[in-house]
């Protein structure tokens, strides 16, 4: 290895290591390579180039609207909303009310960009509901850490946007393309749920009288502000009125009419909301300038292109690169946050890939589930710490909870990789029209 | 960190990042209302806000760095805690002593970088080469002011580590949990 690629792991395991702020931590990394390796070269210029070139970015906008969106949902009675609309629905399927957190999950997914966001919203309601109503307490909370995930699959996604830009890939490519494995990965939970309840009807709670046709069709009422929120995001998107970003401003207004419909949001409350959303987006906006900024330097020093070439010298198959991706990604994963841990890597793994003759969309989805699953991998998984927030139980234990969750997802994961088809497809059907 | 601390330094890093949380969330009302407007304006009434993506980029800029500081301060910029859980107290101080430190350096560094960045463009008068041609130093200054907040608290922090405080954690209540995990 040569000296710079030395250096860069050393300081990068220094100071993250350290706990520097992740943001931070990458950006030194790269200050300190480069006056290291380039003494005469103006670092700073570079560094404020980077900098604004990358906060200033128009790809990036929808990063804060989407962010600000979900925490004006978040102070909304969405998921109270969820839970009423969907119940009724699932009375008869093995698995009864269980399901309500996968689905609930899908829906939210389908207007909030974050998983965090998936999570602490759905969870606010069926955690309480279903461990009230007796259902065993392992499932409510592993299957709400599984099912909060969706939230960065299906779209709009963070991660995708994050990824669409530091890639260069359209962004509302990556968003078509998590459709189909988002509604796999749900309907595999809800199997999962299915079957735990034929295997030990014990874990469920007692069955419910069975609704009539016009009570289920009532029901459906409380379900009407998500749809027709999913309807103006998603529909506007792609019925080719707006992109990403627009929808994302168009989702913005959506909930504040919902909240301000419901009368569960003041102007005081979204002002809170608008405050909190700006330091969410601040804190992944400087994780992004990090490793823009580090790429940039790492490119100059020609590591990532020795890192590929050692790579490629274990003469791995794709398939065989596929599998050391994901264990790399899962350890990686268990100590960092997962979103940290694709920006950090991507500079080196994405050529890597691509040369392996795997799609730019494809990897992306890919990193999505891997992102996943770094979610709930403790010590430091998001989901495990909302839920913990939420119930009380231990990071532990919700981890334990998850894992059966944890265990589909990687299923899902190879699944993608033997058959690329499920998430190039979609996209390439309507790609035309882009 | 709800404890009144009587540190004059302290108290200044926190009523700056207040105001400047405020306008970030601002920028983020500015991001909003402009790309709300170019839906609208080219949808129904058929024009294009040539300067609405320019705008809206550079409030996302000044968002990005007024939020930092307030982020900093409720400990909402992300770190690696694994090690940081395992260790004795004792290092889990040395450890929160040169993270911030580090933290000094590069907030100072940025500071730098923007503010000597907005300070050649004013002089020079550079303007964007987007349609706005918008002078650079404007969005730049902000963004300065921004990374002058960040620094400032995290002077702060650091002034608190140093009283012997931990730094500002945004899961520092899980890490009692953590002991139990896996």
């Amino acid at each position: 290895m040569s000296k710079a690629t030395l250096i860069l792991l050393g300081l990068l395991a220094m100071l993250l290591g350290m706990g520097v702020w992740i943001g931070l931590g990458l950006i030194g990394t790269g200050y300190g390579l480069f006056s290291l390796f380039r003494p005469n070269a103006p670092t700073d210029k570079l560094l404020a180039q980077q900098l604004f070139n990358t906060a200033t970015s128009p790809a990036l906008l929808a990063l804060p609207l989407y962010i600000f969106m979900a925490d004006i949902l978040f102070r909304s009675r969405l998921s109270e909303m969820l839970f009423t609309g969907l119940a009724p629905w699932t009375r008869w399927l093995p698995g009864r009310l269980s399901h309500v957190t996968i689905i609930a999950s899908t829906l939210f997914a389908a207007v909030s960009g974050s998983s965090a966001a998936t999570t602490a919203t759905v969870g606010k309601i069926t955690t309480t509901e279903l461990l009230n109503r007796g259902y065993d307490r392992k499932l409510v909370i592993g299957s709400l850490a599984g099912a909060g995930t969706l939230g960065f699959l299906i779209p709009p996604s963070v991660i995708m946007i994050i990824y669409g830009v530091l890639a260069e890939e359209s962004i509302l490519k990556l968003f078509i393309a998590g459709v189909v494995p988002g509604i796999l990965l749900a309907g595999s939970y809800s199997l999962y749920l299915g079957v735990r309840a034929i295997l030990d009807p014990s874990v469920t709670g007692p069955p419910l009288p069975p609704t009539t046709f016009r009570e289920k069709l009532h029901s459906l009422i409380g379900l009407g502000p998500v749809v027709l929120l999913i309807g103006a995001v998603m529909g506007s998107m792609y019925g080719g009125i707006a992109s990403p970003t627009e929808a994302a401003a168009v989702g913005v207004l959506g909930a504040t009419a919902i909240g301000f419909a419901q009368r569960s949001l003041t102007l005081r409350g979204l002002y809170e909301a608008a405050i909190q959303a700006a330091k969410t987006s601040s804190m992944i906006g400087f994780i992004i300038i990090g490793a823009v900024f580090l790429s940039v330097v790492l490119g100059y020093l020609g590591v990532p292109r020795e890192i590929a070439g050692q790579i490629k010298a274990l003469n791995l198959s794709p398939m065989g690169l596929v599998l050391v991706l994901l264990v790399f990604y899962i350890i990686l994963g268990t100590i960092m946050e997962g979103m940290s841990a694709i920006v950090l890597t991507l500079p080196i793994t994405l050529p890597l890939i691509l040369a392996a003759g795997y799609d730019k969309i494809w990897f992306g989805i890919f990193l999505v589930l891997v992102v996943e699953m770094a979610q709930i991998t403790p010590p430091v998984g998001f989901n495990l710490i909302v839920i913990q927030r939420l119930t009380g139980d231990k990071v532990g234990q919700v981890a334990r909870a998850a894992f059966p969750f944890f265990l589909i997802m990687i299923a899902m994961t190879m699944l993608i990789a033997i058959f690329p088809e499920i998430v190039t497809w979609l996209p390439s059907k309507t790609a035309t029209r882009n | 960190m709800e404890t009144p601390m009587l540190n004059p330094i302290v108290q200044l890093a926190d009523r700056a990042s207040k105001v400047a949380g405020s306008l970030a969330a601002l920028c983020l009302f500015g991001i909003f209302g402009l790309i709300l407007s170019e839906v609208f304006a080219r949808n129904f009434l058929g024009y294009s806000i040539r300067f609405s993506w320019d705008f809206a980029g550079y409030l996302m800029g000044a968002l990005f760095l007024l939020g930092a500081g307030p982020a900093l301060r409720e400990g909402v910029h992300v770190r690696v805690t694994a090690l940081r859980d395992v260790v004795p107290d004792k290092l889990k101080w040395l450890m929160d002593v040169g993270a911030s430190l580090v933290g000094l350096l590069v907030t100072a560094l940025i500071f730098w970088a923007i503010g000597s960045m907005a300070w050649l463009n004013f002089l020079r008068g550079t303007t964007s080469a987007t349609v706005s041609a918008t002078p650079l130093w404007i969005p730049q200054c902000v963004m300065a002011i921004g990374a002058a907040v960040f620094f400032l608290q995290m002077v702060a922090q650091t002034l608190r580590v140093f009283s012997g405080h931990e730094l500002t954690n945004a899961d520092a209540e899980d890490t009692a949990a953590r002991g139990d995990a896996k």
